[in-house]
């Protein structure tokens, strides 16, 4: 068995804002192998964007890491200068943004865009960065003519996929994906969709992500990570979270989302609100809302609660190991 | 905590087209064109077909979805309903709270102030559809002032009234807040609030949940219901997705650039879409199970945009089964198919 | 039961108002500039208020009286400063910190008056233009062109010419063509972001009328942008009353252009910095209070517009 391609342990990210300190994200911990993709999936204000920002250490002015460890193949991103980080990302570990149609500049040619990344990264021909975009356009289902177009001539699907295939330019061993979906068009968002399961999969690239909705997760992911409230509270592979959840809020989560298919079942309705991440209280973070609290749960963290490769942080499991 | 919400259950029966009830709203031959280019002294030469020839009827207490992606008519049609669009050609007959019938386009300025108390819109959009300006209050009771119904204190009241029927509750906490102070959900319910204050039997609703947190979305969608069977309203649902039409609508029509495709009620067609786009739209929607296998439906291409659509089938250069009668004749008609079903294809 | 529920709903919206009041002048209260030219109005305000308490009380009528007084004690005016005269006569021997000190409640009026008749003109002209588009928007934004291509002093030198133009008349004038032009632009621009939003078209629904819009929803979302181009307007007006007094082509008795006028009439104007108490007081006053207007502006830049707040 391979060592994982990233490893992060004890990640905790705080903001800092006039009304204090936010804690984003709590001693979180994530283990990814080579080709496989987690789900990160969880309420808006979870974490799970700070997360990926986290990782490639680009945090607005006034986040801060406060704790933790992001291995990538062995090394530590955490501790490497700015300089050393900024050659890994896009080669080693790069991001396609949530609304991405943002983040491709209106006023170049995407392939100049494409082709500047790589530059940046390694040394190459220009003719050979051109020829790669060429390749990379392929693989994203996009055709090559349209390289030399500027953004606001392609359509919503067409931009999502030039910005995954910059995401791709460098062959970069984790890729992280924001809700790059969110924007689009049902019939569309299935065939990005498949295209990346496709991509993934054949260069055996690892993926991270991210999105709130729990029947693109399904699609996507080998494993899934829930987060609440800064915290990863399930994580486990995604047939064994679907099919037998551990923690109560993965349960209520699941059950409270309409499904097209399969047999008709009741929804159900989760009451009340996240709690306030400047002013966390004790204990687990989802007592005010969870069916089935207990006295501790208010006011000592849960422990790890493990099955197998599926581990939740819980006192009260609902499907108890 | 948690309620239970049954799927349809609260849902009053509908009947489709043909059955005993009498329809709410009807919608007869439809169309809105805008125009495309065209200066101060030029006719323009195209025209955008966002609504093209649409009619379907929507019985009393009955909650028809309207269903497709971007650009296929449904949001249009939808204001055209409670008349914020004015139709281009076609009629709209609406059955207003007193029990009348009314054609839409026969309203001047005083009848269009009266129908507005019988139809009203919930939007989209939780951050823009309330004025950042004024509190709860104002909000909700607008409509009320607007109609010149009741003195203060009793628009307060019925405001107070109704917002502790959509949950907005301790009413006093919330009464005077800003729509920046609350969250998602909550502005979400002064929407409805502010929408259902007038008591409305026809209520519009643009996808009221898509752009809240999946964690809400459950709760509203209960509360819709509630209030639908509080009110005894008739609903007519927007959204694209087809898994929130399951819990919420009890017959869809699946629109695409403008014109209906198919149409019937909800759980049938969700089992046994008839139309292509219907079944290649519901295969491609995630289910939550990774268990899941799901039909391969193939089609190719993008959405066009409706723009001087040539006289032949709309779905022609996508559809797995097109034929040569498909490109030669126009977008074929709504026929029925079994009881229940109307589907507008030549080879289904 | 309803009238007491009707006290306490005041009572709240009263505070309700204070709060946001309070929040943002903290925020205004952030930048420096802001409160430098918060400072320089508070100062110019205290001197127009000082000068009638002075007049009542030291000053005596004939020697210190801005318009007609006349030193006789003196010989050879225009007489430098002196511990009789602070900042020295004029040329007519007439007390200069007197003038000066009584001018500036006329400045102050002037650039109020201006300036609301700018931000009501604009208002009206953005909002009626945004809302019902059309031929009326066409209209009037073809007037704004002209207004913004008209060269305003020349303008204003003619309806001078044309009529006598007094503090108030002037006040309108400026204010309306400020109004109508580039602000009135910039206004419909805003105006029109406000008429798209949903809750614009929810008002529609319920059945609101075009004046209930335009006045519930368009106007008061308008008023903090026109609030802040209130601040530059009165700029306008302050200096534009300066060089028309200056051309002495008002019908003003006394403001701090007259003064400059006064000493360029009588010929003292030449001699570099020998007369300087005839041209600084007066000159520095128009170019510090014009200044500490257009400061306030800036400072309410993030109050108005969200986004450039820093946090």
């Amino acid at each position: 068995m391979t060592d994982p391609v990233l490893q992060v342990e004890g990640l905790s990210v705080e903001y800092a804002t006039e009304k204090g300190r936010v804690h984003a994200v709590t001693d979180l911990a994530m283990t990814l192998e080579e080709g496989e993709a987690i789900g990160l999936v969880g309420e808006s204000g979870c974490g799970k964007t700070t997360v990926a920002l986290a990782l490639m250490r680009i945090l607005a002015d006034n986040g801060q890491i406060v704790n933790g460890k992001v291995l990538l193949d062995g090394v530590d991103l955490l501790q490497l200068s700015e300089e050393e980080m900024a050659k890994r990302r896009w080669s080693g570990i790069s991001m396609v943004f949530q609304a991405a149609m943002n983040s491709l500049n209106p006023v170049q040619r995407v392939v100049d865009q494409i082709v500047e990344a790589i530059e940046q990264h390694e040394e190459v021909a220009r003719s050979d960065a051109v020829e790669r975009a060429r390749e990379l356009f392929d693989v994203v289902g996009l055709d090559g003519a349209l390289l030399r177009r500027y953004p606001h001539e392609y359509s919503g699907g067409m931009r999502q996929r030039a910005v995954i295939a910059m995401a791709l330019a460098c062959s970069p061993r984790v890729i992280i994906a924001d809700e790059p979906t969110t924007a689009l068009d049902v019939l569309v968002q299935d065939r990005i969709l498949d295209q990346l399961k496709e991509i993934q999969s054949r260069r055996r690239m690892a993926m991270i992500y991210i999105s709130h909705d729990v029947g693109v997760i399904a699609r996507v992911s080998t494993s899934v990570g829930v987060m609440y409230a800064g915290r990863m509270v399930e994580t486990g592979p995604a047939h064994a979270i679907f099919k037998r959840p551990i923690h109560p809020y993965t349960e209520a989560l699941l059950a409270s989302v309409p499904s097209a298919r399969g047999p008709r079942r009741p929804l159900r309705v989760l009451g009340g609100d996240p709690p306030d991440l400047i002013d966390l209280p004790p204990g687990c973070p989802f007592a005010a809302r969870c069916s089935r609290v207990q006295e501790r749960c208010r006011t000592e963290i849960p422990p790890v609660v493990r099955s197998e490769s599926q581990w939740a942080l819980c006192w009260n499991p609902v499907n108890a190991p | 905590m948690g309620a239970v919400l049954e799927p349809g259950e609260r849902a009053m029966t509908g009947h489709s087209n043909g059955g005993a009830g009498v329809p709410t709203v009807r919608v007869d031959h439809l169309r809105k064109l805008y125009p495309v280019g065209g200066a101060f002294l030029r006719a323009p030469k195209s025209f955008i077909h966002a609504v093209d020839d649409v009619s379907f009827e929507v019985a009393d207490g009955e909650s028809l979805g309207l269903v497709g992606e971007s650009g296929c008519g449904k949001t249009t049609t939808a204001k055209m309903i409670v008349k914020l669009i004015e139709p281009t050609s076609g009629s709209i007959q609406v059955r207003g709270g007193d029990g009348e019938a009314v054609d839409l386009s026969t309203l001047d300025g005083r009848g269009t102030k009266r129908f507005r108390r019988s139809a009203q819109m919930i939007y989209q959009d939780p951050y823009e559809s309330l004025n950042p300006r004024r509190t709860v209050l104002d909000t909700i009771a607008e409509p009320l002032v607007v109609q010149g119904l009741g003195s203060f204190a009793e628009r307060e009241e019925h405001v107070m009234a109704i917002m502790a029927q959509v949950g907005l509750t301790p009413v006093r906490n919330y009464l005077l807040r800003f729509p920046h102070e609350l969250s998602g959900g909550q502005r979400q319910r002064v929407a409805i609030a502010r929408a259902l204050v007038l008591e409305p039997n026809i209520v519009v609703a643009d996808e009221p949940t898509s752009m809240l947190d999946v964690s809400v979305r459950s709760n509203i969608m209960q509360l819709m219901l509630d209030m639908k069977e509080r009110l005894r309203a008739t609903y007519v649902y927007i959204t694209h997705d087809v898994a929130v039409a399951r819990y919420m609508c009890d017959r869809i029509a699946v629109m695409y650039l403008g014109k209906i495709v198919e149409m019937g009620p909800t759980e049938e067609v969700l089992r046994d879409p008839a139309h292509p786009y219907t079944r290649a739209l519901i295969s491609a929607v995630p289910v939550p199970d990774p268990a899941y296998e799901r039909p391969r439906v193939e089609i190719k291409g993008g959405i066009a945009r409706p723009i001087d659509p040539p006289k032949r089938c709309r779905f022609f250069d996508r559809c797995p089964l097109a034929s040569k009668a498909c490109e030669d004749n126009d977008h074929p008609p709504l026929t029925a198919r079994g009881s229940d079903r109307l589907v507008a294809c030549y080879n289904a | 039961m309803a009238a007491r529920q009707l006290d306490k709903y005041y009572e709240i919206r009263l505070a309700l108002l204070l709060r946001r009041l309070r929040e943002s002048w903290a925020l205004f209260a952030e930048s420096r500039i802001g409160l430098l030219g918060v400072a320089i109005i508070v100062f110019f305000a205290l001197l127009a208020i000082a000068h009638p308490i002075l007049m009542a009380t030291v000053w005596e009528h004939e020697v210190y009286h801005p318009v007609i007084g006349f030193d006789a004690s003196l010989v050879g005016h225009p007489t430098p400063p002196s511990a009789r005269h602070l900042l020295g006569t004029d040329p007519l021997g007439r007390d200069i910190l007197s003038m000066l000190m009584h001018s500036t409640h006329s400045e102050f009026l002037l650039g109020i008056l201006a300036a609301v008749v700018t931000v009501v003109a604009a208002t009206t002209v953005g909002a009626v233009s945004a809302y019902f588009g059309g031929w009326l928007d066409s209209v009037l934004m073809r007037l704004a062109d002209l207004v913004i291509m008209m060269p305003a002093l020349s303008l204003y030198i003619v309806l001078a010419a044309l009529f006598d133009l007094n503090f108030t008349t002037l006040a309108i004038a400026i204010g309306l063509v400020s109004g109508l032009g580039a602000t009135s632009v910039i206004i419909k621009a805003q105006a029109i972001t406000i008429s798209v939003k949903p809750y614009v078209e929810a008002a529609r629904g319920a059945g609101g009328s075009h004046f209930h819009i335009i006045v519930t929803h368009m106007i008061p979302n308008l008023m903090p942008l026109a609030f802040l181009f209130m601040m530059f307007t009165v700029t306008a007006a302050i200096f534009s009353e300066a060089v028309l007094s200056f051309f002495g082509v008002l019908n003003i008795r006394m403001s701090w252009g007259i003064m400059i006028n006064t000493a360029q009439s009588s010929g003292y104007l030449g001699f570099g910095l020998e007369y300087w108490w005839l041209l600084m007081p007066a000159g520095l006053s128009i170019t510090l209070l014009c200044a500490s207007f257009y400061l306030v502006g800036r400072g309410l830049d993030p109050v108005v517009n969200p986004r450039l707040r820093s946090r």
